[in-house]
């Protein structure tokens, strides 16, 4: 194979003679040191094959052997670039491919963060930039030493952060910090008050004096658990510390209005397609300003490969022209909507299976459909203040 | 002391020449001189103590150089004269 590859860079030939002595001829080639190969006689016929630049110094050796000489095959790179000499757009392409590689090979064509689950892809790739990390920079200008020692002081909820540069690919690798345990300081004395009417379930007390009993009714800023504790030697203040578990009942009220506005299309789309290539962008539009409402709706659509994606492609900017349209929803259209409000605010404030739902009553009240909920909820009323103030009533 | 210990090596060796044949498909000659005659069933070639020839079918010499040849094909005999 490699004697192959040797031979077509000089090229090689084959050449065959007829008639005369062609022992003497391949004698004399060895001895004037030709080397010859793939020699092969058939009847008065023989054929061999011998590199292209000592053709010219067998036609003296041929004729004193008495062989007629034919060349019958032509192989090599001088074939192959003369076979080509006139198709320009060959050399173009082969030149602008090698410039093309030269240029964007050792840049970064995806940026890739691994390693995150609660700290966002956004930020880490934003600390990663500031320290060369990006689409279309170079791949040796990267400072990864200032990434490893300066990124986890920009973004503290890492432990640990570098990049792994791989062909092309620049993979962002984290660790998250595992979050340290508070320190409760008991340095400043507290009372537990309650932070809304109930009635006493459960009472854990870990620090200070316990002052309700379970089945007690309490009302918002009653002192449930205080850090005044009598000892041998007095009263000692101590910061109060716990949890009160109290059955209470909560009210949700959601209000649809009936009559509202919204924005209807109108007119046709206007299609702005931009090209991006690396870290640039190229507009294929005019930068004329857009009169009126829009509705705006952006596509991309660019190359992956290998479930990565390139940094070549179109976005598509579709805006949508609007009016302002008066509407009215019906009762049922509103229930509708208050019922998905009242859900959506029910899992904010609740912990799952700790409520109870008691009533729900609506009622289209003033051209709004108005939804209210009560509910018999259990959650943790306990809210701690310093000794002498009272809990702020919102 | 070296160059008489290789004149001594060649001539108990041949005067240089070496063969080697691998099964009945090639023989590599090393230190031939010459081809003597050259048909489709038969290549002789001289070495420096005489003519070796190879008997055989579709013969081909696979490189010819100063140094050797090798042939190849369906070898059947090789004669020393």
């Amino acid at each position: 194979m490699l004697s192959r590859v040797m031979r077509w860079f000089p090229g090689w030939v084959r050449v065959e003679t007829e008639g005369g002595y062609p022992e003497r001829l391949l004698n004399d080639l060895t001895a004037a040191g030709v080397p010859v190969w793939h020699v092969r006689r058939r009847e008065e016929r023989t054929r061999f094959s011998c590199l292209a630049g000592d053709y010219r110094s067998l036609r003296p050796l041929a004729r004193r052997a008495c062989v007629r000489m034919r060349l019958r095959q032509k192989h090599g790179f001088p074939f192959w670039r003369h076979r080509y000499r006139h198709r320009k757009g060959l050399l173009v392409g082969l030149a602008l491919y090698g410039v093309i590689l030269a240029l964007l090979a050792p840049r970064i064509w995806v940026v890739q963060v691994v390693g995150n689950t609660e700290t966002p892809t956004g930020d880490i790739l934003a600390v990663a930039r500031q320290r060369g990390v990006a689409i279309g920079a170079r791949m040796d200008r990267l400072d990864i030493k200032g990434l490893q020692i300066n990124g986890p002081d920009d973004l503290p909820t890492l432990s640990w952060i570098t990049v792994n540069p791989n062909s092309c690919v620049a993979r962002v690798e984290v660790t998250e910090r595992i979050p340290t345990p508070e320190v409760i300081d008991l340095s400043v004395p507290s009372d537990i008050v309650a932070l809304r009417d109930g009635r006493i379930l459960r009472v854990e007390v870990r620090s200070g004096r316990r002052l309700v009993r379970d089945g007690e009714a309490v009302t918002a800023g009653t002192v449930l658990i205080t850090g005044r504790v009598e000892t041998d030697l007095g009263e000692k203040l101590y910061r109060s510390y716990g949890e009160v578990w109290a059955e209470t009942h909560r009210r949700i009220t959601v209000s649809v209005p009936l009559l509202y506005t919204r924005p209807v299309p109108e007119g046709t789309v206007i299609c702005r397609p931009t090209v991006s290539f690396l870290c640039w962008d190229f507009p294929l539009y005019s930068n004329s300003a857009l009169q009126g409402e829009w509705i705006h709706r952006q596509t991309r659509h660019f190359l992956t490969a290998r479930d990565m994606t390139l940094p070549l492609g179109v976005t598509n900017d579709y805006y949508l022209p609007v009016v302002e349209q008066k509407s009215v929803r019906t009762a049922g259209q509103a229930r509708v909507l208050a019922e998905q409000q009242l859900a959506a605010q029910e899992a904010a404030l609740f912990a799952p299976d700790s409520y109870e739902l008691l009533t729900r009553e609506g009622e289209i009240r003033d051209g709004t459909y108005v939804l209210t909920a009560t509910y018999r909820c259990r959650e943790n009323i306990a809210a701690e203040v310093p000794i002498g103030q009272t809990l702020p009533i919102s | 002391m070296g160059q008489k210990g290789d004149k001594k090596r060649r001539e108990s060796s041949g005067g240089g020449f070496f063969m080697e044949v691998e099964g009945n498909r090639r023989v590599i000659l090393s230190g031939c001189c010459g081809i003597q005659a050259y048909a489709e069933d038969c290549i002789c070639l001289r070495t420096p103590f005489g003519a070796v020839t190879v008997y055989g079918e579709q013969l081909e010499m696979g490189c010819m150089t100063v140094d050797g040849a090798t042939v190849i094909g369906r070898l059947q005999r090789i004669e020393f004269s």
